[in-house]
């Protein structure tokens, strides 16, 4: 045990007995499953937008892209812009028009707008696994941290994670993971913002520390990655936000569509205030510590031996608690894909409110447990898992969702294909790369085939429509 | 037969996955251990020796391999830089100087040694805060506290404000601290014992960013209770 953690475990204590008060009040609030998925529609722009924030940042930001820093330097940066594209997209295409359908998952939003019930189970069916991809990513990142803190075995701290998330995710639902997201972004942001002039003061000047940075690895100063690298990693991430099913289902909870326009442009600040922090964290953190065992530690690292002890520990605990909301919004999505997609529109559409909680409830605890044990084989880092996930996400909605809101046409054939083909031309370019690497990423393959069987298979099903109306009038007439 | 030859294929990849793996573990140079010992006969000059050792199989390249590398700050000197082996010979070494960096290169041809001792004085026309610490680039071993600092203090001196890494004084002369990894530079801000005020105690940079985050938290959420009413 460091010297960290007992004042972690008092900091510690402090905000989970906090979180656990705003659980049990959203528990009283709580009485249908469309105030467990939606709050009952009342969240504001700036709670709204630190939600947002905070349901993005997460492990992949706080240990992923500062170890990313921490490893190949200044060129990851790049890949914001491509974050922040996401979240216009989102911000003029995607956010307020999905708000006016007031569906209350994305899937629901696919089944109606295509009329397709096989998109709804489509769509819920690869939510559920993409999510755990993505739950893997926080996992590891949790164990990585709890491990530098206490020493704990990394399955020990999977399980703590996977206990206190079903806590406040059960009682409340969104309700009250959303007054948590907005306590964890100041944290987070308050945290980040002073971490960096601590780390400046012990090193002594930022030009120093880019000269010493540089006579270790001049790319780390210069250009780790080349322009195509960056813009595939940079497309993954913008087109995995702008349709990120966890993002949007927040949209859900908001009061209307001015309300998601602002909480958005709020959610924009703070992430260009995050990315700059954790920018410098990364470099700074690797001038202090040039060979740390892996770069994952790097965040963990800086907070143990750099920042004061009372600043760490809160440090840590909203790494934690950014972990654990993140976690938090995986599992609402994805254990809604169970209960209301597939339990209560296809295997039982009788079912009353009070089971379909029931079942959202059970889905949340088996879901939580599940990627623990992928967690535990450590496959890649952190931010390597995370980028996998995008990828996928991004070639299975981005496509459907983009046009789906802003074109018309389209049917079950349309939205089956385009989703099915993105993701499996991002597969079978993935494992096809592998051993042909080439400068093309598996996202903008994906994509692409996305997008080509959209309008292919809706100009087929359009003309066969006008040919049956054809034959229809002709043998009426 | 087609499933047994499916099943043998798996089998031998995993086989083969594992050997991989295991051979590349045991081919993979670690940090054993790493103790710098830092002493400060005055505010303006510092005495430092480290010494490593390293396991797994050592690197023998062209060019000259490297020993370490050290932070070079603009108004301080590093005199006398000697490495030796674990029998107390000198090494040949080449000392490098770029921006920002010295780096200690072995003679080309020889081969790093698994334990080494690296010895050096740095100096400063005023206070030194910073001292640079010879850092290796081999990445630590996966047991916590490979890393050991001592820092020794003059008699009449004290240790104000935060240092870096954080110590544990077991008097007002001499400190120490375990860590997982080598940190480049270590933060002390020496004062003789007189001249010591509670200006020291509260104005340093951890006293200073505590309050800030705490009161940054508190007023925040303050806002938030308000405008939720």
């Amino acid at each position: 045990m460091t010297s960290l953690s007992l004042h972690f475990i008092i900091v510690a204590g402090v905000y989970f007995l906090v979180v656990l008060a705003i659980g049990v009040v959203g528990l009283r609030k709580t009485k249908t499953e469309e105030d467990f998925l939606t709050a009952g529609r009342s969240i504001g722009p700036w709670v709204g937008g630190a939600v947002l924030a905070a349901t993005q940042i997460s492990a992949g930001t706080l240990v992923g892209t500062v170890g990313r820093h921490y490893a190949t330097g200044v060129s990851w940066v790049w890949v914001w812009p491509g974050v922040w594209t996401g979240w216009l997209i989102s911000a003029v295409f995607v956010g307020p028009k999905l708000r006016e359908y007031g569906v209350v998952t994305i899937p629901d939003y696919l089944a109606v707008r295509f009329r397709s019930e096989t998109a709804r189970v489509l769509s819920a069916i690869f939510i559920i696994c993409a999510y755990m991809i993505l739950l893997v990513a926080q996992y590891q990142a949790c164990g990585v941290v709890l491990e530098s803190i206490f020493g704990i075995p990394p399955l020990w701290a999977m399980c703590i994670l996977s206990a206190s998330t079903l806590l406040y995710t059960t009682l409340g639902g969104v309700r009250s993971s959303s007054y948590i997201d907005f306590l964890q972004i100041m944290i987070v942001v308050s945290g980040l913002v002073l971490s960096v002039p601590v780390l400046l003061h012990n090193f002594g000047s930022l030009s120093l520390a880019g000269q010493f940075l540089h006579a270790q690895d001049p790319r780390l100063t210069g250009a780790w990655y080349n322009g195509k690298q960056l813009f595939g990693y940079s497309l993954a991430f913008g087109l995995a936000i702008a349709a990120a099913p966890y993002e949007m289902v927040r949209f859900n909870s908001m009061r209307d569509k001015a309300t998601v326009r602002n909480a958005i442009g709020f959610c924009f600040f703070l992430q260009a205030l995050i990315g700059s922090c954790v920018l410098m964290m990364g470099l700074l953190t690797r001038a202090l510590f040039p060979n740390v065992s892996s770069a994952d530690q790097a965040s963990s690292t800086m907070a143990l031996h750099v920042l004061p002890p009372l600043v760490g520990s809160l440090f840590m605990v909203a790494l934690l608690s950014a972990i654990m909301s993140n976690v938090n919004s995986i599992l609402l999505v994805a254990s809604a894909g169970i209960s209301h997609d597939l339990y209560g529109h296809v295997i039982n559409k009788q079912a009353t409110e009070k089971v379909k909680l029931l079942i959202n409830r059970i889905s949340i605890v088996v879901l939580s447990l599940a990627p623990i044990w992928f967690a535990l084989r450590r496959y890649s880092d952190v931010q390597s898992i995370v980028v996998l996930q995008t990828r996928f996400i991004a070639s299975f909605f981005f496509i459907p969702m983009i046009l789906g809101l802003n074109s018309k046409g389209g049917n079950s054939a349309t939205v089956i294909s385009s989703m099915l083909g993105g993701v499996l031309g991002c597969l079978a370019w993935s494992i096809w790369s592998n051993t042909h690497p080439t400068n093309i990423d598996a996202v903008e393959v994906g994509i692409v085939s996305s997008a080509v069987l959209f309008f292919v298979v809706r100009s087929i099903s359009a003309r066969k429509i006008a040919l049956s109306a054809e034959r229809s009038s002709s043998a009426g007439a | 037969m087609l499933e047994h030859k499916r099943r043998g294929t798996i089998i031998a990849t995993l086989v083969v996955t594992t050997l991989l793996c295991v051979g590349k573990a045991f081919s993979v140079v670690q940090l054993e251990k790493y103790v710098a010992q830092v002493g400060m006969a005055t505010p303006q000059a510092a005495d430092v020796s480290v010494s490593i050792s390293v396991k797994g199989r050592p690197t023998t390249a062209t060019p000259a391999p490297l020993l370490c590398r050290l932070v070079r700050y603009p108004q301080q000197e590093i005199h006398k830089l000697q490495v030796e082996d674990s029998y107390g010979q000198l090494l040949p070494i080449t000392i490098v100087s770029v921006d920002g960096s010295l780096e200690v290169q072995l003679s080309e041809g020889k081969e790093i040694p698994a334990q080494y001792s690296v010895r050096y004085s740095v100096t400063s026309a005023r206070q030194l805060r910073r001292i640079p610490l010879a850092v290796v680039d081999v990445p630590p071993s996966a047991s916590e506290g490979a890393v050991e600092i001592q820092t020794t203090l003059a008699s009449d001196d004290v240790s104000v404000g935060s240092s870096f890494p954080a110590m544990e004084w077991r008097d007002h002369q001499h400190g120490s601290t375990r860590l997982g990894s080598i940190p480049s530079v270590v933060v002390l801000n020496v004062k003789h014992i007189r001249d010591v005020s509670i200006l020291d105690r509260l104005f340093d940079v951890s006293t200073i960013s505590t309050f800030l985050m705490f009161g940054f938290v508190l007023i925040s959420s303050f806002v938030w209770y308000l405008r939720s009413r």
